[in-house]
């Protein structure tokens, strides 16, 4: 197990040889596979409070302590891929590039994303990945194997997303992470991956209190909260952390991925994917208007790290989108771990219970 | 009282009837500090300023910003809110005639100068946006209250590699219903092998493809400009609005190389931090800006040429990084024996010349990847330490800022490299925007800092 909270494996890199490790949901996975290399999503196993100063994101200094600890717990990365999505992953970027003899590679997602000088960085990063990928080992995509590779990780999120209803927050999460982490010979075991877990969620309770949760990233041991919820009697039927459906891609055009795959990789993951980085952040506020409200969701819980500035930013403008009552929930606080969140969690659907 | 000191807000009030029973020359804007302060500028009275008559037209610029503008809109002018960037966004306007630029950012001094008397905090944190963000926070306030400034006609804000604070808050002002410009400001790279790179100003350099990027945002600005004047912002206009700039920025660093090398200082910490400032947007006039970074370099020269001062001959060069919430605290570090040589407020790229001899918009590019914040923290460091050398540090003070998304992660690694290239001592040290409560901290470590200095000396 490579986990310390209770549930299924997530990834593990020992059988993986050397992954390509990333994090942001704004690499897409197929196109590290189509260099015939392994994927590995990463997100960090515990929040990190030792060495941390005050001022940085928890999230973010867990994952550039998990890059750069000796030994590597992530096995011998032939690459790594950070994102600019925010200060804090930019300049964790810095230092995993000075402390790790793995090639690090900083892609530049821009915030704006309305004109076209923009969406052209994104693809032209996009080929700049690639070229990087070859220098580390892996080879150029042969024609039509990227195109074919997007339609079989596109089998595998419709799967998933299929299955989301049968699965707990938890197992979802996990489960969008080991699909972030297969390469093309892995997408087949994938759906049979989906299929244990809902056999083995069948039990999980109807009924209860339904909740929206919003947010960031959460470290693997923070997912207690998930958890948290629905032993309290609450049901995830919405999740916009960046572990939920909100971090998914668009769906695949695949006539258009055919004709110009790259472009399409533009449109699904740039051009779709809402986040608080983004300005204007009307994507996610258009999502969350949207999606909240068809949710049936009695409840939301934002959960943010703490110093992370752009979810902190969305605590007072959530209660405007939706009539329903907010809990803020702020991780990597308190070296209790997420023992208050789960106490306010507790609460907050206690409340609303009533 | 003629020779070069430092008084207090009361000495100035007698100095300052005693300049004007003697004839002295004010523009439209002078008058007694004490006004100032009178108005609600309550932190004057803790300062310490240069005696001399053109430290007290800088200051007197600083204070009435708020006027000019306000007299700006009174003339039909247009007001442009130029917004993180630090620099080129308002070159860029101050191009057109009949456009003023400011940056809504310099409310980040706003709680220090009227020690937090106004309400802006407070509607930040109404605002959900409370002290765990950096003091740039109190733009948010100000722009609710409509107070310290006119409501712009033109927003405009760099984003990509900013910082978090900066870019939350100008997406929360967004959200409350004032439209908001973005240009992308790229993480700036290293060009890949085989990757055409160019020189940007401030001995950095990136790929071409980023300039041309850049290029292509600063194109955004400019129709957004010329949207709102309804007239063409063409390259002619464009260079006169550089040269403009350079000329302040050419008579800024003559000032700097004199005022950081010169023993004894010839002038003090506290009016180079505003000189420095001004070169962000000039104050809101930059025809007055000129003549009043002018005028104080003739003051020092004149310093310098009688071998003049303000500070103790043995004063310990110390480098300082980033500005500080608190004014007060540049004073502390002369009481503590220091003397400022050198500085990195976050906009070193708005005190280097704007390259003159290529198209402008491609200068500008150039110019604003240059910026130190879209940069890795090493590069910054570097400079930082190239810096060091040039003015003779003795020491460098490493300015955290409260809540600040950047300072946590670069601290560090600008440390490390002050140490292992140049073995200085550094000290770290955390200033609020009203510093009294951590004063005598703040005075322990830079004491303790100049001490070990001396004794490497
Ligand atoms: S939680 Fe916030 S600060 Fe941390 S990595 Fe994510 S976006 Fe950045
Ligand atoms: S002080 Fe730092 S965090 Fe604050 S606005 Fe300036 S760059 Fe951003």
């Amino acid at each position: 197990m490579n986990i310390d909270a209770p549930g299924r494996a997530w990834p593990s890199v020992n059988d993986m040889g050397q992954p390509v490790v990333y994090v942001s949901p704004f690499v897409p996975p197929e196109w590290i596979a189509a260099h015939g290399m392994q994927p590995r999503r990463l997100v960090p196993r515990a929040p990190a409070m030792r060495g941390m100063r005050e001022g940085q994101c928890p999230f973010a200094w867990q994952a550039a302590a998990s890059l750069t600890a000796t030994p590597q717990p992530l096995g011998n990365p032939a690459a790594i891929i950070l994102t600019s999505t925010c200060d804090q992953m930019r300049r964790a970027a810095e230092i995993v590039q000075a402390r790790t003899p793995s090639p690090v590679f900083l892609m530049n997602v821009p915030a704006t994303w309305r004109s076209d000088s923009a969406r052209g960085l994104y693809a032209d990063e996009l080929a700049r990945l690639g070229l990087f990928l070859q220098h580390c080992g892996g080879r150029q995509p042969g024609q039509g194997e990227l195109a074919a590779l997007m339609l079989a990780y596109e089998r595998a999120r419709i799967a998933l997303k299929a299955a989301q209803p049968m699965l707990s927050a938890r197992e979802f999460a996990r489960l969008l992470c080991e699909l972030g982490s297969c390469d093309a010979g892995q997408l087949d075991g994938f759906q049979r991956a989906i299929s244990d877990a809902c056999g083995q969620q069948g039990q999980r309770a109807a009924g209860g209190i339904d909740l929206a949760i919003v947010g960031g990233p959460i470290a693997q041991g923070e997912l207690a909260i998930l958890d948290a919820i629905e032993l309290a009697g609450g049901k995830v039927v919405l999740n916009a952390c960046e572990s939920g459906q909100r971090c998914l891609p668009a769906p695949l055009d695949a006539q258009a991925a055919s004709a110009d795959p790259l472009a399409q990789l533009r449109r699904m993951y740039f051009d779709s994917i809402p986040d608080a980085f983004r300005r204007p952040d009307s994507l996610l506020e258009n999502y969350l208007r949207t999606h909240l409200a068809g949710s049936g969701a009695r409840g939301v819980v934002l959960i943010r790290q703490v110093w992370c500035d752009l979810w902190h930013a969305w605590t007072q403008r959530l209660g405007g989108l939706c009539p329903l009552p907010v809990l803020d929930v702020v991780l990597g606080d308190s070296p209790e771990g997420t023992t208050s969140a789960t106490n306010r969690i507790q609460s907050f659907i206690e409340i609303l219970r009533r | 009282m003629n020779s070069p000191h430092q008084i207090s807000l009361d000495d100035w009030e007698i100095r300052y009837h005693r300049l004007k029973a003697g004839g002295l020359n004010e523009p439209w804007y002078g008058g007694p500090l004490s006004r100032h302060a009178g108005r609600g500028d309550k932190r004057l009275l803790s300062l310490r300023f240069d005696n001399s008559p053109p430290a007290l037209r800088l200051w007197n610029f600083l204070l009435t910003e708020e006027e000019r503008l306000h007299q700006a809109r009174a003339a039909g002018g247009k007001i442009v809110g130029a917004m993180k960037d630090l620099g080129t966004a308002a070159v860029m306007a101050f191009s057109l005639p009949n456009v003023t630029a400011f940056y809504p950012d310099g409310a980040w001094w706003v709680p220090c100068i009227m020690e937090q008397g106004t309400g802006d905090l407070e509607v930040a944190d109404a605002l959900g946006i409370d002290e765990s963000f950096c003091p740039v926070r109190a733009m948010l306030g100000a722009f609710v209250r409509g107070a310290h400034f006119p409501r712009p006609d033109l927003l405009v804000c760099s984003v990509g590699a900013t910082c978090d604070d900066f870019s939350a808050i100008a997406q929360r002002l967004s959200s409350l219903g004032y439209p908001i410009l973005w240009w992308e400001a790229p993480h700036r790279r290293r060009a890949e092998a085989g990757e055409a790179a160019v020189d940007l100003p401030g001995g950095l350099a990136a790929p071409a493809a980023q300039v041309r990027f850049v290029r292509r945002q600063l194109e955004l600005v400019r129709a957004g400009l010329e949207e709102l004047t309804d007239r063409k912002l063409d390259d002619a206009l464009l260079a006169e609005g550089i040269a403009q700039a350079n000329q302040f920025r050419r008579l800024l660093g003559e000032l700097r190389r004199l005022a950081y090398t010169r023993v004894p200082c010839p002038l003090g910490a506290l009016e180079m931090l505003v000189a420095e400032m001004l070169a962000i947007h000039f104050c809101s006039d930059r025809a007055e800006a000129i003549v009043v970074i002018g005028q104080l370099l003739d003051e020092v020269r004149r310093r310098s040429a009688l071998g003049l001062g303000v500070l103790d001959e043995c004063a310990v060069p110390v480098f300082w990084v980033n500005p500080v919430a608190d004014l007060k605290v540049m004073n502390i570090l002369e009481e503590c024996g220091g003397r400022l040589c050198g500085s990195e407020f976050l906009f070193s790229h708005a005190l280097d010349e704007i390259p003159a001899d290529i198209e402008p918009l491609e200068a500008l590019a150039r110019t604003a990847l240059a910026d130190p914040m879209v940069g890795p923290a090493s590069d910054r460091a570097e400079r930082i330490c190239r810096e060091c050398r040039r003015f003779g540090a003795k020491a460098v003070v490493i300015s955290r800022i409260p809540g600040a998304s950047h300072c946590a992660t670069e601290s560090d690694i600008i440390a490390d490299m002050v140490r292992n290239r140049l073995d200085l001592p550094t000290v770290e040290i955390e200033v609020p925007p009203i510093c009294d409560a951590d004063a005598p901290g703040i005075r322990t470590r830079l004491e303790a800092l100049i001490e070990s200095a001396r004794q490497r000396t």
